[in-house]
């Protein structure tokens, strides 16, 4: 009862710990919909043979997916063959999937990320894609196209493989995507068979048939069901990973923030109301029932705020599917299904949140004593308690020591340094922001001061005294204003640095890279130059990235030689894309944290075992050499350095932009809060000046005017604390990429960082003061 | 828990009672060595120049604040030997207080505020019963009625509802008319009086007020924090304020 009469009599101040509960609980509630909506599926491809017999899957040694490790394909026929043979199985089909695109009209086709769109022409049977027209493709230089392409039966096109182009006859058009080649052709593209599909007989039951495959195929995994999207395509599972590491960054600024949006609202309740707890200790109330009354509120709150997040989160879920989808970070087949599960445990996350929030103010509650009711309780509170002093110190010593270190230490240590520092100055200012607001408050305010008229002498002593309030509405901004601007400006700066550092390396050089193609064939490798050729291997029960150069000596990086459990001059087993093993000495390992380098072997080796490999570019290639082949465009260093960081700076900013959004929209939570609690405190001040004959406009004006200045103040903190940092960054920089690196402030989204936060904080005020106003009036 | 009782004829007793308050450079002693009883089914007034310890000694009786050295006994209880918590049950089972003002829960009405200590109890309070409580103090029809739309005179009368409801031991009043009128100064003394005579409630009130403190059993005056002076005989009767008026300004002189 109590607790939910002291909810209903201050529903105002609780109005900020609902909203940022609400918004805490919605975006959790939208990424967990999202999240399980995104879980792999079983390729539509496979989708027709109801058990798929693989290989064992190997976790990735970077944790991003996994591979299976293919059967090499004398000993998948094999099995296949026996696989066949058990009962109420109509077919056991090998299926192989390399590289394979069809030119029309001089272009590529289809998806231009897909390195596996080619299979021999029996796995169009697991897809149950029928054939629309013509025959099987069945000799070398006859395909099955997908009808989609609009190609005729009979038509003679090029078609591309890892060995270049081909010329090439449609034979068959098929009603689903892929290019089907006879199996001759597939199995000299892809030696190795990861899956076997199963095709049962009418009416069979999948389940029965897994269990005699299981026995006919020990050491294989049988898969039936949803079991079978263990196969997606590896694209896919990155197009995840990337998706959930936003989903992940948002959920967890959504619950840190929550947290201390309800810590600092409940921790100013319990300092607005100690004559009120006092008055309960008095009537017989127990500190742990006074700890009680508190938690109750922030249960009723966390409660009311949870079933509000979860239907606003809930209705958002698909738009931001979509969204994901349209950024790239999500399968173009994902489909946000509603689901009651994750939207109840993302209620559940909100009301421990609100507990967590609350825990402290609680604790500081029920030592309230009874002889607080006869104090006079309105007393300001201390804007610095000792917690907060320690926290702030703390911040401001670290961030100096690191900014200090950004200027000693080694380049590429000096990046991290500087962000570090950043977000610990801009820690440390939010932190004293009651410290350092009313000296700077009076700095800024001094020419005014012998100004004509009350205005400027009311902003300044108002904003002077009530250093809580001030400091309250500061924090938020100067946290916000420092996160836009330290990431802005950083990725502004990357996306500049990286691109012409590689520029400055390649000078003068032309590099191949692929047009509208997953990679560049034999084809353009043959024209010489310095070219990478990407596999995978597997070893020891993981899927190993392996990368063939030209010189490669067999080098492991030291991560992987840890995973596997192996020093230089050792050897190791490992089975390659075409499922044949082959030892290799260990003759050198290299320090983590370099681009590429896994696992170097030589060249030669990877396109012996990977005939469908392909280079991601050719580096120093002769651009008369290559004219004329399909699929293949040279650039110069600058563009190819541009392209090469393209994907990566797009996403970089896509985060960055979507976190300073949700901080953005945080801090006028917090702004608003601040407002509609210290309205309460404001309304003897607002009686005072209407008696001294202040009009409700200059009333409104004053607080417009003291908002805005204290808005201004924190923004300028904010820029303060995060510039310098940025500079060591670009400093540091500039001796890791080798080129001059001037530091980029991205001030368009600077601007609108402060924009947004000032337009919500003087509405606010506005808004609250008016209601003040109105109360004092009747 | 719970707490027998036994018939004592003393409802709180203080022996050698003494509470200092900061420990710094000047820590101001706000009772010294007192020792006081106040009997059981009595009315009595405490008396006093302002600082003479009067809130103090109430505080420390009604066990919201802990003596330094001395003892607290209420009901036959040793106060100084409970814990917080125990200490908390037992004034919410024994005791009831008023203030002078600020006695109320904003947020709760009138009814809800008289419940406030039988729900803190774990007691589900029988509606009759806070009817009751309410219509004992002329407030039958404002139960509903949250403070902020009662005068402040209704509003001490419902403190005094609450401080009743739970038939304390003993009441503790500071002030309670102090920033009241007349007449409402007279209907919460009224029911004071009546919580005495009526239902056998031992009543200890702070008061500045002769005409207040008239109305008690006997009279405490308090100087420096210890007793200076008593005053018995009889409640209410002729000429008696102006009584205790004389002798409060004689010790004023002292
Ligand atoms: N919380 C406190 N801290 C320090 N001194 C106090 C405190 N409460 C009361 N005092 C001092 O103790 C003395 C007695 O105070 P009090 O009991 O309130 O007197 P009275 O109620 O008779 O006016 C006074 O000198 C007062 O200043
Ligand atoms: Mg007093």
């Amino acid at each position: 009862m109590i607790a939910l009469a002291a909810v209903r009599g201050r529903a105002a101040s609780l109005a900020g710990t609902f909203a940022g509960l609400t918004l805490g609980v919605a975006l959790i509630a939208m990424t967990l919909l999202v999240h399980v909506s995104a879980m792999p599926r079983t390729p539509q491809r496979l989708a027709a043979a109801p058990v798929l017999v693989h290989g064992p899957v190997a976790p990735d040694a970077a944790g991003v997916g996994s591979g299976v490790r293919p059967w090499a394909g004398p000993d998948a026929v094999a099995l296949a063959q026996r696989l066949a043979g058990l009962p109420e199985v109509a077919a056991a089909v090998p299926d192989r999937s390399f590289y394979a695109q069809l030119v029309v009209d001089g272009a590529p086709v289809g998806d231009p990320a897909d390195a596996a769109a080619g299979h021999g022409w029996s796995s169009a049977a697991l897809g149950a894609y029928p054939l629309v027209g013509g025959v099987a493709p069945d000799a070398d230089g006859e395909v099955a196209a997908d009808a989609a392409t609009g190609l005729a039966v009979g038509a003679r096109t090029t078609l591309l493989t890892a060995r270049g182009p081909a010329e090439v006859t449609v034979t068959g058009l098929v009603g689903g995507p892929g290019v089907y080649l006879s199996e001759d052709a597939a199995a000299r593209l892809s030696p190795g068979v990861p899956v076997i599909g199963l095709l049962l007989r009418p009416g069979a039951d999948p389940a029965a048939v897994a269990v005699a495959a299981r026995e006919a195929a020990p050491g294989a995994v049988v898969a039936t069901g949803e079991q079978r999207a263990a196969l997606e395509p590896v694209q896919q599972a990155k197009t995840r990973w990337l998706g959930t590491q936003l989903l992940i960054a948002m959920a967890s600024l959504a619950v840190f923030v929550t947290v201390f949006v309800v810590a600092s609202t409940f921790a100013l309740n319990v300092a607005q109301r100690r004559r009120e707890l006092g008055l309960l200790r008095t009537v017989g109330a127990t500190p742990r029932q006074i700890r009680r009354i508190v938690l109750g509120e922030a249960l009723l709150v966390g409660a009311a705020g949870g079933i509000a997040g979860a239907l606003l989160g809930t209705a958002a879920a698909g738009p931001a599917g979509r969204l994901l989808v349209r950024w790239g970070l999500a399968d173009p087949g994902l489909e946000v299904r509603l689901q009651l599960l994750p939207v109840l445990a993302a209620v559940a996350v909100g009301v421990g949140v609100a507990l967590v929030g609350a825990y402290a103010a609680g604790r500081r509650a029920a030592k309230v004593p009874p002889m607080a009711a006869l104090r006079d309780a309105a007393v300001e509170a201390r804007a610095m308690g000792p917690g907060r002093w320690l926290l702030g110190g703390g911040a401001f010593v670290l961030g100096g020591f690191l900014a200090a270190r950004t200027a000693t230490a080694a380049a590429d240590e000096r990046v991290n340094a500087a962000l570090f520092a950043a977000m610990a100055l801009t820690a440390a200012a939010a932190l004293l922001a009651p410290v350092l607001l009313p000296p700077l408050v009076r700095l800024v305010s001094w020419p005014l001061r012998a100004a004509r008229g009350a205005g400027p002498m009311l902003v300044r002593a108002e904003s002077l005294t009530a250093a809580r309030r001030t400091a309250a509405t500061a924090a938020p901004v100067i946290a916000t204003v420092g996160f836009a601007v330290l990431l802005s400006g950083m990725v502004s700066t990357m996306r500049e640095a990286y691109p012409a550092g590689q520029a400055a390396k390649l000078a003068g050089i032309t590099v191949a890279v692929p047009d509208r193609t997953p990679g560049l064939t034999d084809a353009a490798l043959a024209a010489g130059g310095r070219a990478v050729l990407p596999s995978r291997v597997y070893a020891e029960g993981l899927s190993i990235a392996a990368f063939g150069t030209a010189t490669g000596p067999v080098s492991v990086a030291a991560g992987v030689a840890d995973a596997l459990g192996v020093r230089i001059g050792d050897t190791v087993t490992v089975v390659f894309a075409d499922g044949l093993t082959e030892r290799l000495t260990i003759a050198r390992v290299t320090p983590d944290g370099q681009v590429d380098d896994d696992l170097i072997l030589p060249r030669d080796l990877v396109r012996r075992h990977d005939p469908s490999a392909l280079a991601a570019a050719v580096v120093g290639v002769d651009a008369a050499a290559l004219a004329g082949l399909p699929g293949v465009e040279v650039l110069d260093a600058k563009a190819y350095a541009d392209r090469e960081s393209g994907e990566d700076s797009r996403l970089l900013w896509l985060f960055a932009t979507v976190l300073i959004a949700l901080s953005v929209g945080y801090t006028g939570i917090a702004v608003v809060n601040t407002m509609a609690m210290s309205a309460e405190g404001r309304r003897p001040d607002l009686a005072v000046l209407r008696g001294a004959g202040t009009t409700p406009r200059q009333a409104l004006r004053h607080a417009a005017a003291e908002v805005l200045l204290v808005v201004a103040l924190g923004a300028g903190l904010g820029l303060a604390v995060t510039v310098l940092p940025l500079l060591g960054m670009a400093a540091g920089l500039e001796e890791e990429v080798g080129v001059p690196v001037a530091l980029r402030l991205h001030w368009p989204v600077t601007a609108a960082t402060v924009l947004a936060t000032a337009v919500v904080a003087v509405v606010a005020s506005l808004t609250v003061t008016r209601r003040a106003w109105r109360h004092q009036a009747r | 828990m719970t707490i027998t009782h036994s018939p004592v004829a003393e409802a709180v007793g203080l022996v050698g009672a003494r509470k200092v308050y900061g420990t710094g450079a000047q820590p101001v002693t706000a009772l010294d060595d007192l020792t006081l009883a106040f009997p059981t089914g009595t009315f009595t007034a405490v008396m006093g120049p302002s600082g003479s310890g009067k809130s103090t000694l109430l505080q420390c009786a009604a066990g919201l604040d802990r003596l330094t050295a001395g003892t607290v006994r209420v009901g036959g209880v040793d106060l100084g030997g409970l814990s917080e918590h125990r200490r908390t049950v037992l004034r919410r089972e024994r005791i009831g207080f008023v203030f002078q003002a600020f006695n109320l829960v904003a947020s709760l009405t009138a009814a809800q505020n008289v419940e406030l200590p039988l729900r803190l109890a774990g007691r589900r309070p029988a509606a009759a019963a806070v009817r009751a409580a309410l219509a004992e103090v002329g407030l039958a029809d404002r139960a509903a009625h949250r403070p902020s739309e009662l005068s402040g005179g209704q509003q001490q009368r419902v403190a005094i509802a609450r401080a009743l409801v739970t038939r304390p031991d003993v009441v503790f009043a500071d002030e309670p008319t102090g920033a009241l009128d007349t007449a409402a100064s007279r209907e919460v003394l009224g029911l004071l009086r009546t919580a005495v005579d009526g239902h056998g409630r031992t009543v200890v009130m702070v008061t500045h007020d002769p005409v207040a403190a008239s109305y008690a059993d006997e009279v405490v005056f308090l100087r420096d924090g210890q007793v200076a002076d008593r005053l018995g005989g009889a409640a209410r009767v002729p000429g008696r304020a102006e009584q205790i008026a004389g002798l409060m300004a004689r010790m004023e002189q002292r």
